[in-house]
């Protein structure tokens, strides 16, 4: 989890960011603290012709019939030249209410997908829902598949590109998610407090002793973000050692 | 004293003065002396005999000829078919040795009206037992169990058919319209018998299945020497041959054929082709049609869910904590 500002690793539950301190206030300060209200498919730029927002809208039906808990928007826009696509699509998801989405498909189960034609960049920003699913890499791939059809300025069949690679990608996560659930749980607030040698240590010589769980802080010495996957291996033991108790 | 041989031949003078006593038939004799007989030779009409004739010779169920062996009975020639009259479509065969003809008040009995007994056997050259064996055969096998009535007309060995006396004629007048045979039968002569078949027998069995009938009847008779089991083996054949075919399935000839299917002009071939083409076509397409129509379950059925999670906020945003990716396109 990096910082939308410093892009340092930021930990879960970090209210700012320990480095620069960033949060969403300041990007309100920068774009505006109210609710924007935007269309699944917002051309600012220009980019996109009728029959092409008309083609995107549909692809966006059907996405959304096959993840009714989900939804995309497309916002294009032509930002000013200082501002940066990552910021803007942070706080744009935090702050839009998106019309024709249902309210049962909350932003935090959203994903909204910004093109900067100043810039040339584009960025796709997951909700709080979904970032359990795709951690950053995966979603770059997904962005990937877009790259040739907005090289060549074919914006429309990028985007299309876009979604349907990620309701691939979402169809394998749910998969996947209904066999393991465990794998996609978004990281707990718990954290051991001993290194994990220590309280296998333990555990061997039958300690009775609790493990040590204690309310995860920043580090003293910088934020920290904790391994899911180490914290999916350590439940199973404290579930391991309650049993044997 | 004179003695006469079985061969009718005299004793020479010589022996007159032999006494021999009456002892019934003797053989003859094998005295050395005989050795200086000449032997027979072949005659021509022998020779003429074996040429155009290839039979077998019958020697009377002996290794030595009837004229050598006078015990024996002599074995009547089997006479020679001279000529095969078709009679309607079935063959029979007068014998060419028949001389003698029949006495007018035999003829009356044997061609006159319908004989009540099967075996017409006024000459008595069968007992009565025999008569009465082979007319009961008949009825048994013949007529209940067959349904074919069998006129068995035994006639004197050289007794000549008249020629007013059309068998095939006279068939249809005793059998118009039931299954009948009428068989004249010289009396030890087999191979001459002349079977004559009721119309109403022809219709009901092949002409194949009837000649067989009577060649294996003639066949059996042959296996016998003596003139009285000659016919009674004829008869009997002859009864269970017709009994036989009767338990056979009858092929119906006479039954009309099933015709077959007129072959379609060939435009109407092409139009029934293309008609059955057409047909599967639509079939195709209606199925095809209703397949793409197919009840489809809804549009929400085949969803994708991802489980609901426990989500805490960061860097004080409601809904987004900045997970993002980022691509330069341009």
């Amino acid at each position: 989890m990096n910082c939308p500002r410093c892009v340092r690793e930021i930990p879960y539950t970090a209210l700012t960011c320990g480095e620069c301190g960033f949060s969403l206030f300041d990007q309100d300060a920068q774009f505006g603290g109210d609710a924007v209200s935007l269309e699944r498919v917002t051309n600012k730029a220009g980019q996109l012709n009728e029959e092409e927002v008309a083609s995107l809208e549909q692809a966006l039906d059907a996405f959304e019939r096959e993840f009714p808990q989900l939804f995309v928007a497309v916002y294009s826009v032509a930002l000013p030249v200082m501002a940066s696509v990552r910021q803007f699509g942070f706080w744009l998801l935090n702050r839009a209410g998106i019309n024709g989405v249902e309210i049962t498909r909350p932003n935090e189960n959203g994903a909204l997908l910004v093109i900067d034609e100043t810039s040339g960049q584009a960025g796709l920003v997951v909700g709080y829902l979904l970032e359990c699913y795709f951690p950053e890499p995966e979603l770059a791939e997904i962005l990937e598949a877009a790259r040739k059809d907005w090289s060549a300025g074919r914006m429309a069949a990028g985007v299309r590109e876009v979604i349907a690679e990620f309701s691939k990608a979402l169809k394998k996560k749910s998969k996947l998610a209904l066999k393991h659930p465990a794998r996609f749980r978004p990281p707990t607030t718990t954290v051991p407090a001993k290194p994990e040698f220590h309280r296998l240590h333990d555990m061997n010589q039958g300690s009775a002793e609790e493990p040590n769980v204690a309310q995860v802080a920043p580090a003293e010495d910088g934020p920290t973000e904790p391994d899911p996957a180490a914290n999916s291996r350590m439940t199973m033991r404290l579930k391991f050692k309650r049993r044997g108790k | 004293m004179l003695w006469t041989m079985a061969d009718n031949t005299t004793m020479p003078a010589e022996f007159d003065d032999v006494v021999i006593e009456e002892m019934g038939p003797v053989m003859p004799s094998t005295l050395p002396r005989d050795a200086s007989l000449e032997l027979p030779e072949w005659k021509p009409d022998d020779l003429r005999e074996f040429d155009e004739n290839d039979a077998p010779l019958n020697l009377g169920g002996g290794l030595w000829p009837a004229q050598l062996w006078p015990l024996m009975p002599v074995p009547h020639r089997l006479p020679q078919t001279e000529s095969r009259l078709a009679l309607g479509n079935l063959p029979i065969m007068v014998t060419g040795d028949a001389k003698e003809p029949i006495p007018p008040v035999l003829q009356e009995i044997y061609f006159g009206k319908v004989p009540p007994e099967g075996v017409v056997d006024p000459q008595s050259l069968l007992n009565e037992v025999q008569q009465e064996d082979l007319c009961r055969f008949f009825d048994e096998y013949a007529l209940r169990q067959a349904g074919v009535k069998v006129r068995l007309l035994v006639l004197g060995p050289n007794q000549e058919v008249p020629p007013t006396a059309k068998l095939q004629a006279l068939t249809e007048r005793w059998f118009a319209h039931e299954q009948g045979i009428v068989v004249v039968y010289p009396f030890g002569q087999p191979k001459a018998a002349a079977c004559v078949f009721s119309p109403a027998l022809q219709l009901a069995y092949t002409l194949e299945q009837l000649n067989a009938v009577r060649e294996a009847s003639v066949k059996e008779a042959m296996f016998a020497t003596r003139e009285e089991d000659q016919l009674s083996r004829y008869g009997i054949k002859l009864a269970v041959r017709m009994n036989r075919l009767h338990e056979e399935p009858k092929p119906t000839p006479s039954a009309p054929v099933p015709l077959a299917p007129e072959p379609l002009v060939p435009w109407l071939q092409s139009v029934v082709v293309v008609g059955i083409a057409g047909m599967l076509v639509l079939g195709l397409w209606f199925v095809r049609s209703r397949w793409i129509r197919r009840p489809r379950a809804p549009a929400g059925v085949e969803t994708w869910l991802l489980p609901d999670q426990e989500m805490t906020t960061r860097l004080s945003a409601p809904h987004c904590g900045g997970t993002m990716a980022i691509l330069k396109f341009r």
